[in-house]
C-alpha cells in the first residue's frame, strides 16, 4: 500500500475508533447510571482489549506477507461488531437478567463491558500493529524502519483528534447513535474495499466485492429507515412496561423520557431526574420551604440545577420577586417543554423566572447579581462535575453572591434509622466544607438531610415556630410541609442522632474541595457498598493510600527490579516499554486533571472541554509525527528532531523522561497559581490550552523515540501505552484522583516517571556503539 | 537454604496468626440471648424454626438473617439488647392509619433481615453485619423507660425485619404492656405460625408488607416465597389483633391490574373488607436506582380495584396532599380524618364513629 493510502487508512482507523468508543461509552453510562468508576472501567477495558489486539496481531502477523489483507479483515470485523455491540449495550439489563432500572454491580459491569467490547476493540487494536507492518513493508532498508511506529501512532492519533471533533460538534447534536455507528461501519468497509482493490489477484477481487457489498449494506442501514427501527427497538427493550417517548443525546449526556399512566419520567444518563405532573413532593417541598421560610423576606432567589419539576413551583409559592434558574443541559429543558404538564409549564413560564442555559457555577462566577436565597438542586455528587457545587471554593464564591442575611441551602442523602459510614462521610466532608465558609450552618437531619448556611446570626437557633408563622402569613399551601412537620424535623433528637453518625467519621471524611473531591470518593464508596461489597473493601483499603506510602511502594518495586535485573542483562529491552506504560498512565491522568481543573475553575463548558482534549491529542500527534519524519541522517535545527541513531534516541528519551517528571510536579502548582491569579479569564483559558498542548506533546513524543530503541517491538510498545492508559483510567481516574486529590495524583505521576527514569538510566547506557 | 527456611517459617507464623485471630474473633463475639424456636441436630448443628427458611446452621455460623448464631449447639440472638436505631416518630409514618392516629411512637430496630429485597429502604442496617453497625446497649427495661420518658403512646418494632430479633422484641413488648404502652410491628410477615401466635399475645397491631401477589415477584425481588406471608396475614387476622396491609407498587414489577385484583379479592375473602390496605408510591431506592417512581395514576387505579373488590379502607401513600390519604367513612363517604404527610390535620371521629352518620369505623382509635 502506498504511503498516502496508508495515511488515509490510519486517519479512518483513528476516527472510527474514537467515534465507536465514545458512542458505546455514552450508551454504557445510561445503562450503568454512570459514575467515575464506571467510566474508568469502560475506558480501561477498551484500552486493555486494544492492547490485546495489538499484541496478538504483532505475534500472529509479525512476518505476514499480506498485512493489507489482514488489515482489511480486522477493519471489517470492527465495522460489523460495532453496531451489534451498540444493540447489546442497550439490551444489557435484559442480557444480564436484571429488572429494568435495576443497578448493576461492578463485577457485572466490568465483565459485561469486556464481553461487549471484545469483538470491537480487539480487531481495532490489531489495526495498529498491521498498519506498522504495512509501513515497514513499504520502505526498504533498516534506516527508515524506526519511523513506522511513530508515523502510525501520529497519524492514528490525528485521526482520533478528528474523530473527537467531528463527533462532538457535528454528529452527536444531529444524529442518533445507530446512524452514527452504521455510518462509521460504512466508511470502514469502504476502506476495506479500497485496500482490497490494491491487490492484483483473484483473492483481492473477491475481497473487494465482499467488502464493497458490505459497505453498500451498511450504507442502506445507516441512511435508511433501519437505523431508526434499530434505535427505537433497542431503546424500548430497556423499558418494557413504559413507553419511551424520547431518547436524545446532547453533548452533556442522555435525556430519556418515559411515559406511563399519565406520568412523564425524565432520566439523565439513566438516573431519574424528575417526574411530572407529580414530583417527589416530600423532597421538593422540604428543600424549598425550609430555605425560604428561614429567610424573613426572600425576594431574589437563585436555583442551580434540578429546579424544574417541582422545586421552582414551591419557590414561587413564596412572595419572591425574581428567580434565576441555571440548568446546564438545554436538552432537559427542551424535553420538559415538549412533554409539558401543568406543573412544569407553570413554573417555567412564570414571568418571575429567568432561565439560564449554562453551568451553574459559571453563572455564579459571571453574574454580579446578589440573592436572598441560593438553592442547590443538584443530585448527589457521584461524579466530578456535580461535585463542583459542593466544595469549599464554590461555597466561598456563592457567599459573595448573597445579600446580607442571605442563605444557601442544599440537600444530601440521609436516614433516620442509620446513616451508613460512607454516607455519613459524604455529609461530613460537605458540612466541613460549608462550615469553613459561613458563620452558621444548620443541618436539618432526616431521610434527606437539608443544610442551611448563612452569616446571619439567628440561623443556629432556628426554631419551628417562626417558620410556621411565616408559612401561615405567606398563605402557602403545601401537601407535606405543615407546622407539625416543620416541628418534627427540627427536633433535637435528630440533630443528636446526626451528630452521633458524623462524629466517628469526621477525621476520615476530610473537607470537600475542588482539587480534592472527597465527596465523590465517599459517594463511590456508598455505591460500592450497595452493589459491590468486594469493591467496597478494596475502596476502604484505597482510602488508606497516601503519597508517602505510594512513594515507598514505588521505591521498593524499583529496588527489587533493579536488584533482580542485575543478574539479567536483557532487561534493557524493557526499559522503553515500562517508560511508555508509565507515560500512558501519566497521559491519561494529565487529560483528566486538565479537564477536571478547568471545570472546577471555569465551569462545565463543553466547547472548552472538547478543545482541551483536542489540543492534547493534537500535541501528541504533532510531536509523534515530527519526530517520526526526522530525516535519517538527522541534522540539528529547531524544526527537525534529534539524530536518529540509537544512542541519540536514548539520550533524547531520558531527557524526555526528565521533562515529564518536571511537568508532572509543576502541573498542580500551575493550577493553583491560575486559581489565585487575577489575570483575565481568556488568558487563563489560553494557559490551559497551552498546558494541554505541552502535556500531549510530551506524551506523544516518547513513542517514536522508543521505537528507535531496543524493545520487544512496536506492537508491544503500543500495548504498553494502552495498558498504561488503562491503569490511568481505572486506577488513576476512579480511585487515585478522589482519594489523593488533584495535587497528589500529579505528584504520584511525577514519582512514577521518576521511577521509570531511574530504571531507564540504570538499564540503558547513555553511550552505545553505533549500529 | 537459610532464606528458604526463613520463608517457610514466616509463612507458617502468618498462617497461624490468621487462624488464631479468626477463631478468636468467632469466639469473642457476644453470645447474646438464647433463642426460643430452634432445634439442635445430632451433629452439633442447629435448625432455626423462626422463619420459613428454617436455616440449618453449623457451629459458629449464623442464619440467613445474620444475627442468630450457633454457639456450641445452641442458637443465640446476638443483637439482644443491642438496637442500632431508636427514635420517636408519628405513627402515620408506619403507615398505620387506624391505630392511634396522631399519636407518637418509639421506633426500635436491630440489624438483620431474612429477606433480600432489591428495593429496601433500610438496606444499610437490614443487610449489614452486626459488627459493621454501631449499636446502643439497651435492656428491655431501659427501652420501656425511654418510651415512658418520651411520653409516647406505643413502641413500634420496625426499619429492618423485627421478627429476626424476636426474643428482644417479645421481652420489650411484654414489659411495655405491663407499663400501659401499646405495641406494634412493621413486618414482611416472613415468620412461622407458632412463633407468630406467641408474639401476637404481646402485640396490639401489625402492619404487613404484602410486597406482591406472585411467587415470581417474591422470588426475583425479595428472594423469598409468597405463601408464608399469606399465612401470616391470616394468622394475625385470626388473633384479633389490629392488621393493616401495605403494598409498595413498583412500576413494571407488581403493578399488573390482574394481580392486584386477585390480591384485593384474596384480602377481602381472608381478612375481611375492614382491613385497611395502603398502595404506596415507590421512589428509586437501593438496587432499583433507575426505576421510575410509581405514576399516581397507577395508585389511583389500584384504589379503584380495591374498592370494586369491596374493601372499605383503601389508601394511596407517599403522595402527600393526595385526598386518598384521608380516612373516609365507608358508609356516608365523608372525610373523617384529614392528613397532611405524616400529620393528622383533623380527626373528626367521635369514639371511633363517623360524626355524620354514626357508622363505627374499624380500628384502635
Amino acid at each position: 500500500m502506498d504511503r498516502m493510502s496508508l495515511v488515509c487508512a490510519l486517519l479512518v482507523v483513528g476516527v472510527s475508533g474514537l467515534v465507536g468508543q465514545i458512542v458505546l461509552l455514552r450508551e454504557f453510562l445510561v445503562i450503568a447510571s454512570g459514575n467515575e468508576l464506571v467510566i474508568g472501567v469502560f475506558l480501561g477495558n477498551w484500552l486493555v482489549l486494544e492492547a490485546l489486539g495489538c499484541f496478538l496481531a504483532g505475534r500472529v502477523w509479525a512476518k505476514s506477507a499480506r498485512p493489507a489483507a489482514a488489515f482489511a479483515l480486522c477493519q471489517a470485523c470492527f465495522a460489523t461488531a460495532l453496531p451489534v455491540a451498540l444493540y447489546a449495550t442497550r439490551c444489557l439489563r435484559v442480557l444480564c437478567g436484571v429488572a429494568p432500572g435495576e443497578g448493576l454491580s461492578l463485577a457485572v459491569l466490568a465483565i459485561s463491558s469486556l464481553a461487549l467490547l471484545a469483538a470491537v476493540s480487539v480487531p481495532h487494536g490489531a489495526l495498529f500493529a498491521l498498519a506498522g507492518r504495512m509501513r515497514q513493508r513499504e520502505d526498504s532498508g533498516p534506516k527508515s524502519a524506526p519511523d513506522a511506529g511513530g508515523m502510525v501512532y501520529g497519524w492514528e492519533t490525528l485521526g482520533t483528534l478528528a474523530g473527537g471533533l467531528i463527533l462532538t460538534f457535528w454528529l452527536i447534536p444531529r444524529f442518533q447513535s445507530f446512524r452514527i455507528v452504521l455510518a462509521v461501519s460504512t466508511l470502514d468497509l469502504l476502506f476495506c474495499a479500497l485496500v482490497s482493490a490494491r491487490g492484483k489477484n483473484k483473492r483481492s477481487t473477491k475481497s473487494l466485492v465482499f467488502y464493497g457489498l458490505g459497505a453498500v449494506a451498511a450504507a442502506i442501514l445507516a441512511f435508511g429507515p433501519a437505523a431508526r427501527i434499530l434505535h427505537r427497538g433497542s431503546v424500548q427493550r430497556q423499558w418494557p412496561g413504559s413507553e419511551v417517548v424520547s431518547y436524545d443525546n446532547s453533548v452533556y449526556g442522555n435525556i430519556t423520557v418515559l411515559k406511563s399512566e399519565g406520568q412523564f419520567t425524565f432520566l439523565t444518563d439513566g438516573e431519574v431526574a424528575t417526574t411530572s405532573p407529580v414530583p417527589d413532593i416530600e423532597s421538593v417541598e422540604e428543600l424549598a420551604h425550609f430555605a425560604l421560610l428561614a429567610h424573613p423576606r426572600p425576594e431574589d432567589v437563585l436555583v442551580l440545577s434540578g429546579g424544574a419539576g417541582g422545586l421552582l413551583r414551591e419557590v414561587l409559592k413564596h412572595p419572591v420577586r425574581r428567580v434565576d434558574y441555571a440548568e446546564l443541559d438545554p436538552l432537559l429543558l427542551t424535553a420538559l417543554a415538549r412533554f409539558a404538564a401543568p406543573l412544569t409549564e407553570g413554573e417555567l413560564k412564570d414571568p418571575r423566572v429567568s432561565i439560564h442555559r449554562t453551568d451553574g457555577r459559571l453563572f455564579v462566577k459571571s453574574s454580579a447579581r446578589r440573592y436572598d436565597v441560593i438553592l442547590l438542586g443538584a443530585p448527589r455528587p457521584d461524579n466530578l462535575q456535580d461535585n463542583r457545587l459542593l466544595t469549599r471554593e464554590f461555597f466561598a464564591l456563592a457567599r459573595t453572591r448573597l445579600k446580607p442575611g442571605g442563605l444557601l441551602a442544599f440537600s444530601l442523602p440521609g436516614s433516620t434509622a442509620f446513616l451508613e459510614p460512607n454516607l455519613a462521610s459524604l455529609n461530613s466532608c460537605v458540612l466541613q466544607a460549608v462550615s469553613g465558609v459561613f458563620a452558621a450552618v444548620r443541618p436539618i437531619p432526616g431521610d434527606t438531610n437539608i443544610f442551611l448556611a448563612s452569616d446571619a446570626p439567628g440561623l443556629a437557633r432556628l426554631d419551628a415556630a417562626p417558620l410556621a408563622k411565616r408559612l401561615r402569613e405567606r398563605r402557602i399551601q403545601t401537601g407535606f410541609v405543615g407546622p407539625e412537620q416543620l416541628s418534627l424535623r427540627l427536633e433535637e433528637q435528630w440533630t443528636r442522632l446526626f451528630q452521633g453518625f458524623l462524629a466517628p467519621v469526621a477525621a476520615r471524611a476530610g473537607v470537600n474541595r475542588d482539587f480534592n473531591p472527597r465527596a465523590v470518593l465517599h459517594d463511590l464508596a456508598d455505591w460500592n457498598a450497595m452493589f459491590s461489597p468486594f469493591a467496597a473493601r478494596i475502596f476502604s483499603w484505597a482510602e488508606l493510600l497516601s503519597l508517602p506510602r505510594l512513594a515507598a511502594v514505588l521505591a521498593t518495586l524499583l529496588l527489587a527490579v533493579l536488584a533482580w535485573s542485575g543478574r539479567r542483562r536483557r532487561l534493557s529491552s524493557w526499559a522503553a516499554p515500562l517508560a511508555i506504560a508509565a507515560t500512558g498512565f501519566g497521559g491519561m491522568v494529565y487529560n483528566m486533571t486538565l479537564a477536571f481543573a478547568f471545570q472546577a475553575l471555569y465551569g462545565y463548558v463543553y466547547l472548552w472541554i472538547g478543545l482541551l482534549v483536542s489540543v492534547f491529542m493534537a500535541g501528541a500527534a504533532g510531536a509523534s509525527l515530527l519526530l517520526s519524519y526526522a530525516p535519517p541522517n538527522g541534522t540539528d535545527g529547531p524544526l527537525r528532531g534529534p539524530s536518529v541513531t540509537s544512542a541519540a534516541a536514548r539520550r533524547s528519551f531520558i531527557l524526555l523522561e526528565i521533562s515529564l517528571v518536571i511537568f508532572s510536579a509543576a502541573l498542580p502548582m500551575t493550577f493553583q497559581a491560575l486559581a489565585r491569579s487575577a489575570v483575565p479569564d481568556s488568558l487563563m483559558k489560553g494557559a490551559f490550552l497551552i498546558l494541554g498542548l505541552v502535556s500531549g506533546a510530551l506524551t506523544g513524543a516518547q513513542f517514536p523515540l522508543a521505537c528507535r530503541m531496543r524493545s520487544p517491538g512496536m506492537a508491544a510498545l503500543y500495548s504498553c501505552d494502552l495498558l498504561g492508559g488503562w491503569l490511568g483510567a481505572v486506577v488513576g481516574g476512579a480511585v487515585l484522583l478522589p482519594v489523593l486529590g488533584l495535587q497528589n495524583v500529579c505528584f504520584f505521576v511525577a514519582l512514577l516517571k521518576l521511577a521509570s527514569l531511574a530504571f531507564c538510566a540504570a538499564a540503558l547506557p547513555l553511550e552505545e556503539r553505533a549500529t | 537454604m537459610k532464606r528458604r527456611i526463613a520463608r517457610v517459617v514466616g509463612a507458617a507464623v502468618l498462617l497461624g496468626a490468621v487462624l488464631v485471630s479468626w477463631n478468636w474473633s468467632a469466639e469473642k463475639l457476644p453470645f447474646g440471648h438464647e433463642c426460643k424456636f430452634y432445634k439442635t441436630l445430632f451433629d452439633g448443628q442447629v435448625q432455626c424454626r423462626l422463619c420459613p427458611r428454617k436455616c440449618v446452621i453449623p457451629e459458629g455460623k449464623r442464619g440467613t438473617c445474620n444475627i442468630r448464631q450457633n454457639v456450641h449447639g445452641k442458637l443465640y440472638l446476638i443483637t439482644y439488647g443491642k438496637p442500632c436505631s431508636i427514635g420517636v416518630e408519628p405513627i402515620e409514618k408506619a403507615p398505620l392509619f387506624h391505630f392511634m392516629p396522631g399519636h407518637r411512637r418509639l421506633v426500635l430496630a436491630t440489624v438483620g433481615c431474612v429477606l433480600r429485597c432489591r428495593f429496601c429502604q433500610n438496606w444499610q442496617i437490614s443487610q449489614a453485619a452486626f459488627e459493621d453497625v454501631p449499636h446502643y446497649e439497651l435492656t428491655p427495661e431501659q427501652v420501656v423507660a425511654v418510651a415512658l420518658h418520651e411520653k409516647v403512646s406505643s413502641i413500634c418494632f420496625t426499619f429492618t425485619e423485627p421478627t429476626v430479633f424476636y426474643e428482644y422484641m417479645y421481652d420489650v413488648a411484654k414489659l411495655a404492656h405491663e407499663k400501659g404502652l401499646k405495641t406494634s410491628m412493621i413486618t414482611s410477615g416472613y415468620i412461622e405460625p407458632e412463633p407468630l401466635v406467641a408474639l401476637l399475645k404481646v402485640l396490639d397491631a401489625v402492619k404487613i408488607d404484602l410486597k406482591g401477589f406472585t411467587e415470581k415477584f417474591y422470588e426475583e425481588m425479595a428472594a423469598a416465597d409468597l405463601e408464608p406471608v399469606l399465612n401470616a396475614i391470616k394468622t394475625v387476622k385470626k388473633s384479633g389483633k389490629w392488621l393493616e396491609i401495605v403494598n409498595l407498587v413498583i412500576p413494571g414489577q407488581n403493578d399488573d391490574p390482574k394481580d392486584m385484583k386477585r390480591m384485593c379479592f384474596w384480602l377481602k375473602d381472608n381478612v375481611g373488607p375492614d382491613t385497611p390496605v395502603h398502595f404506596t408510591r415507590f421512589f428509586p431506592q437501593y438496587k432499583l436506582k433507575s426505576v421510575p417512581p410509581t405514576p399516581v395514576g397507577t395508585l389511583v387505579r389500584a384504589y379503584g380495584i380495591a374498592k370494586a373488590a369491596g374493601l372499605h379502607y383503601v389508601y394511596v401513600g407517599n403522595v402527600p396532599g393526595h385526598p386518598l390519604e384521608n380516612t373516609v367513612c365507608p358508609h356516608c363517604g365523608k372525610t373523617v380524618i384529614e392528613r397532611q404527610g405524616f400529620q393528622v390535620v383533623k380527626n373528626r371521629l367521635k369514639d371511633g364513629r363517623c360524626p355524620y352518620c354514626g357508622e363505627r369505623l374499624r380500628g384502635l382509635w
